[in-house]
């Protein structure tokens, strides 16, 4: 471990443990985005999945995994920026972008903006996993009880005490209803913005980190990397608009269910071949 | 040709400092009769000449070959390490790129491991301790095998004299936000891992030779290519990623 | 004093191998109670001083730059010579040795140039083994070309930058020491005395150039590996820093100079621009493997070269060499241009250049060829220029390039102070009267890597040392006589500027020592080089601090050393009444202008000993002996 520890203390080893922990974190936000987009789908479908993942028993590892990766993302990103601002103890008086010079330099807004957009991502992701994980709990059936009373969106309406027992988080419904606040869909589209110019730089940036950039394959690997970003930051930030602009307004709904959101589980699996009957505007109809 | 176009009168503004300890300031200069034809460094002399006429220090800077390989000459120019143009040394850049009344700021590289000796002149041994550290192969005198021995592919000598071009004039880690000597001290390495004379020392090398460098205070690389674009022999950032290639692989290899 | 040369007897193929075995060795575990410094960090100093670390002896070495690897070999262009015979086109030894005994037109001493060509081969593969980049085959295998008119490809190189390459590798081998503790290396000092004791050389007073302190090093050889003295002309291709200070204060310590009116004049540079020039950049010899050279027939004719139609052009190099045409050596082509500007027909605003024309090559080859074999010249070209030589003519002109004489070593290098070696151009021996292209590069590496290891193990092993450190009287004595020195420089404070003297100099040699040197005009020059010294150490102005970095000040004291230099020089040019190589005494020529050597007389290597008196040297001869090339008339008919 204190080897381990000594090889990424040098200024190779600390830009690799970035891009290791900065690819790491790429890797999770594609498999966000897929999952977002299951809603597209229909709730059931988003609820099922959301439900599956929730069922994962080492669920809590992975998430602490998950925050370790980007506590160390954070940790390498603040000593990195103090040691370059050592580095450099009297500034120019004038200072210009290579860039201007020649194009070789790939100096941009996204690369000289990475601390400022870190931290807005920073701040974004606390909010958000407050919001999504600790925040309303709108319950529901889950998904191979009863596909109907998800439907309706009235998790009360069970008269099975042994039901509602089983009756899980709506996430679905937490999503679009916040999506149809223009505020929410504002902040968030804006974090996606400043989502993408951190990923414009930092994907190209870590393959070069970890020595996988070579002069021919450097052209593909940039351009790989801006579509990556706008794949990334525009699949994101596309939910909530099209959820604003094109899903109806869910009712109002109580928030009910366990009082330890947490607590919620254990689930029987969700079997997709069977939720598949149930169509996005079954849930709108259901709505309405 | 270009002296009759006339002269020139250009506004500095140089970076003063009289020692290593003492505060520096800029101060502000009139170069008169600036040729056309006159590269920037003769500029300056023309400057010093009138400096030493009254009786004043002149601005102290680094020069020697002025033929753009020696890498003694190097300063920000308005901003940018050897100035606007594109793969040439201070000693290259000439005043027809300016025009009559221009003002061009001048400093010294800035950097915690390049302390300022005087004026524009730096002190960048840490260079020097940084190839020290591992940038050659061990071969003494006398001990090599003839020289057709052992062939090369000709496309990694050509790789390796791109690389090998390195002047070590200090533009990359000036231009650098981050003072990093990356772009140096992958260049050498690069050069000598695409050699098969090279690969016996290959990791010890590459862990040495990096060490060497944070040792020396220099930052780390944002990988943003300002050194690449300011390199007056436009050494390229790959040797970057090479660099932190042979550093993993090395990383990976040490028993001890 | 009677010089002896030291070289051994036997057949010449032979007696580099002898001698190296007659050399007193010094045992493995002594080495390193020896200490030898090493000044400067050229291919010779920084060959050397790595080659004696890492034998075991404790090196000291110095150099002016703030990095080894700045010293002016690094701006080497062409290549390498080596007689590896890689072409399989009838090289060998024995003809780099001829070519090169002939190209020196016969003023070099035999024997040292057959060991040159010997030890060639080993450069070459000490080189690689270092990583050094030269240019290959596809399969693999090092690639040769021809250079400098030479009938075999013989010269390896890396691209455009073969010194730059060869420094580096040199370098790498010093860093390596340096990184092991058996070098220690002292970066910005200038040398500026030698402290003998005993008549030994012994240590050497150097200036601090940070801290502008003078320090005392003791050591029981002392290697000069510190260039040429080309800038005694002031505009030459040489760098800045590139000057004659440590040569001429270990000549004025007692080490005889020689052969100093043995300059190279390059062919090929670009032309001066106007009087705030500082330098004059070198444009590869190569160019004249398809470039033209030619000037308009008609005087004062300044039409633009297109405008010039064919019937009008002279090719006067074609027109008066045609078996070598625009190949003929660098003397041959430098005194032609020479004789046209000064005919009134040179070109561009000064008058003083001549067109290298590529038209025709850009014709037969397409401009596709010509760019990849000359891209970077080209681009060098219209960077200084800023003109465009695929359209237009380029202009050159000639100008000092190298020196081929320096401090007299014999066959081991040490000059006549015992325990002082001189190596690579700051000594006189290998290339005679004239240089021919790409040798050198070899010549500094062949002393520093493959002579200087052998033979001062003789002198270690031989010589009796008396205990000496820096206490030593002589030491101070040399530290206080420098000090007084810089004081007096720092207290003229005149009106006149260090760089305004030089350039006066300057002209004063390049017009009467320069290409064409005369009687009348080097008698005039010994008239005026006095004068301005003397009006330098009465008017001129070196302000600035004497205890910090002040270029000016460094460059104060070297010019000075250029004002009494030059006129041993001139001396030297007076006294050669023939003309050789890069030696042109208008008085001895051929009827067809050409060179005439006069070997009844000249045959001898002119060794000058310092008696205190600018005026008046001592000379000493050396005898040249021709036992395997016999002089004939250089012709390039």
């Amino acid at each position: 471990m204190a080897k381990g520890a000594k090889i990424f203390s040098t200024a190779v080893g600390k830009k690799v443990a970035m891009a290791l922990t900065g690819l790491g974190l790429c890797i999770y936000l594609v498999l966000h985005l897929a999952g977002n987009l299951l809603l597209l789908t229909g709730s059931t479908q988003f609820n099922a999945y959301a439900h599956t993942l929730t069922a994962i028993p080492i669920l809590p590892l992975i998430e602490l995994g998950l925050l370790a990766i980007f506590l160390i993302h954070i940790y390498e990103a603040i000593k990195v920026s103090l040691e370059n601002r050592n580095a450099r103890p009297v500034g120019y008086q004038t200072k210009v972008w290579a860039r201007t010079k020649s194009q070789k330099s790939v100096k941009s807004v996204s690369s000289t903006t990475m601390m400022w957009s870190g931290i807005i991502i920073l701040v974004f992701v606390a909010l958000h996993v407050w919001h999504f994980k600790y925040g309303k709990f709108y319950a529901v059936q889950p998904a191979n009880v009863a596909v109907g009373t998800a439907n309706t969106g009235v998790a009360t309406s069970s008269t099975n005490p042994q039901e509602a027992q089983e009756q899980v988080r709506d996430l679905a419904y937490l999503v679009i209803s916040e999506f149809k606040k223009p505020l929410i869909v504002a902040l968030y589209v804006a974090s996606m913005i400043v989502l993408g110019m951190h990923l414009f730089h930092a994907f190209s940036s870590a393959f070069q980190s970890l020595g996988v950039s070579n002069p021919r394959y450097r052209s593909i690997l940039l351009r790989t990397g801006q579509i990556f970003t706008i794949v990334i930051a525009g699949g994101f930030a596309f939910l909530p608009v099209w959820v604003y602009l094109m899903f109806p307004t869910p009712p109002p709904r109580n928030i009910a269910g366990p009082d330890n959101g947490m607590a919620v589980v254990p689930l029987t699996h969700p079997r997709l071949t069977h939720t598949r009957l149930s169509q996005s505007h079954v849930l709108r109809g259901g709505h309405q | 040709m270009a002296e009759n176009q006339g002269s020139m009168t250009i506004n500095l503004k140089v970076w003063r400092q009289a020692g290593p300890k003492q505060p520096g300031q800029m101060k502000s200069y009139v170069a008169e009769d600036v040729s056309p034809d006159m590269s920037f460094l003769e500029m300056l002399d023309v400057v010093n000449e009138s400096l030493i006429k009254r009786g004043e220090d002149p601005i102290a800077f680094d020069h020697d070959c002025r033929e753009g390989i020696c890498g003694s000459c190097g300063m920000m120019i308005n901003g940018i390490a050897h100035g606007p143009d594109p793969g040439t040394t201070v000693c290259q850049l000439h005043m027809r790129r300016y025009k009559d009344g221009d003002t061009i700021i001048i400093e010294p590289w800035r950097a915690r491991a390049f302390p300022v000796i005087k004026d524009l002149v730096v002190d960048r041994s840490a260079f020097d301790r940084i190839i020290a550290a591992g940038g050659y192969i061990s071969v003494n005198t006398g001990s090599a095998p003839d020289a057709n021995a052992i062939p090369v592919p000709r496309d990694n000598a050509e790789r390796a004299m791109d690389s090998a071009a390195c002047i070590s004039c200090g533009a990359c880690a000036a231009q650098c936000k981050n003072a990093s000597a990356a772009l140096f001290t992958s260049a050498k390495m690069n050069q000598l891992s695409l050699l098969p004379q090279g690969q016996a020392e290959r990791s010890d090398r590459a862990r040495r030779m990096v060490l060497q460098m944070d040792h020396e205070g220099f930052g780390n690389c944002s990988n943003e290519g300002e050194c690449e674009a300011v390199c007056p022999k436009e050494i390229s950032m790959s040797n970057i990623a090479v660099m932190n290639r042979e550093y993993e692989k090395a990383a990976l290899q040490k028993k001890s | 004093m009677k010089l002896d040369s030291k070289i051994p007897a036997g057949p010449v193929a032979e007696k580099w191998e002898h001698h190296k075995f007659n050399l007193k060795l010094v045992n493995p575990a002594n080495k390193r109670k020896y200490t030898i410094i090493c000044v400067g960090t050229g291919l010779a100093g920084a060959s050397a001083s790595a080659s004696l670390a890492e034998l075991g002896y404790n090196v000291l070495t110095f150099c002016i730059h703030d990095s080894p690897r700045r010293a002016h070999s690094i701006a080497a262009q062409g290549g390498i010579n080596a007689a590896k015979n890689y072409a399989n086109d009838g090289d060998s030894v024995y003809r780099l040795f001829y070519d090169t005994v002939k190209g020196g037109d016969y003023r070099a001493r035999e024997a040292n140039v057959y060991r040159l060509a010997q030890v060639s081969n080993n450069i070459i593969d000490q080189c690689v083994a270092q990583g050094v980049p030269f240019a290959r085959e596809y399969g693999g295998q090092l690639t040769n070309r021809s250079f400098g008119g030479a009938q075999v490809s013989r010269t390896f190189y890396a691209r455009g930058q073969t010194g730059q390459q060869l420094l580096l590798g040199a370098y790498g081998a010093l860093m390596r020491q340096v990184d092991a503790g058996t070098v220690k290396l002292f970066p910005r000092r200038e040398m500026l005395d030698l402290v003998l004791v005993d008549g030994q050389a012994r240590g050497i007073t150097i200036r601090n150039l940070i801290t502008g302190e003078l320090e005392s090093y003791a050591a029981d050889a002392v290697l000069l590996c510190t260039g040429g003295y080309g800038n005694v002309y002031f505009l030459s291709t040489n760098a800045g820093n590139s000057n004659v200070t440590a040569a001429w204060r270990a000549h004025k310590k007692g080490a005889f100079f020689a052969n100093p009116c043995f300059t190279q004049i390059h062919p090929t540079c670009i032309p001066v621009s106007g009087e705030h020039q500082s330098k004059l950049t070198l444009m590869s010899e190569s160019l004249r493997n398809d470039g033209r050279v030619w000037v308009p027939k008609a005087k004062g004719d300044n039409r633009p070269a297109s405008q010039i139609p064919e019937a009008e052009r002279d090719y006067f190099l074609e027109r008066r060499y045609p078996a070598f045409g625009n190949l003929v050596p660098r003397d041959v082509a430098s005194r032609a241009a020479k004789a046209v500007c000064d005919e009134g027909r040179g070109v561009g605003t000064t008058g003083l250049a001549v067109y290298l024309d590529f038209a025709e090559a850009i014709k037969r080859l397409g401009e596709d060829t010509i760019r990849a074999r000359y891209g970077n010249l080209f681009q060098m070209y219209e960077k200084i220029t800023d003109e465009n030589p695929y359209q237009t003519p380029m202009r050159i002109y000639p100008a000092v390039h190298y020196t081929m004489g320096g401090l007299w070593v014999d066959y081991n290098l040490m000059s006549t102070i015992p325990g002082l070696y001189v190596l690579g151009e700051a000594n006189f021996s290998d290339h005679g009267a004239n240089r021919l292209g790409a040798s050198a590069l070899m010549q500094g590496l062949a002393d520093g890597y493959f002579v200087i290891p052998y033979t001062i193990g003789d002198y270690l092993a031989t010589a009796k040392f008396a205990k000496v450190s820096t206490d030593h009287e002589a030491f101070k004595a040399s530290a206080v006589e420098e000090q007084a020195k810089i004081n007096k420089l720092l207290s003229i404070k005149g009106s006149r500027t260090v760089l305004e003297f030089h350039r006066d100099l300057g002209h004063i040699m390049w017009e009467k020592v320069g290409m064409g040197r005369t009687e009348a005009g080097l008698k005039e020059a010994l008239q005026q080089i006095p004068r301005l010294r003397q009006e330098f150490w009465e008017n001129v102005t070196v302000p600035g601090p004497a205890d910090n970095l002040n270029p000016n000040l460094e460059r104060a004291g070297r010019v000075a050393d250029f004002l009494e230099f030059a006129e041993l020089l001139t001396l030297d040019a007076l006294n050669r009444r023939e003309s050789c190589g890069g030696h042109f005494r208008e008085e001895s020529q051929t009827p067809e202008g050409e060179a005439q050597r006069d070997d009844e007389n000249f045959s001898y290597v002119a060794a000058w000993e310092y008696t205190g008196d600018f005026a008046k040297p001592t000379l000493h001869q050396e005898p040249l002996v021709f036992e395997e090339v016999h002089p004939s008339q250089r012709s390039y008919k």
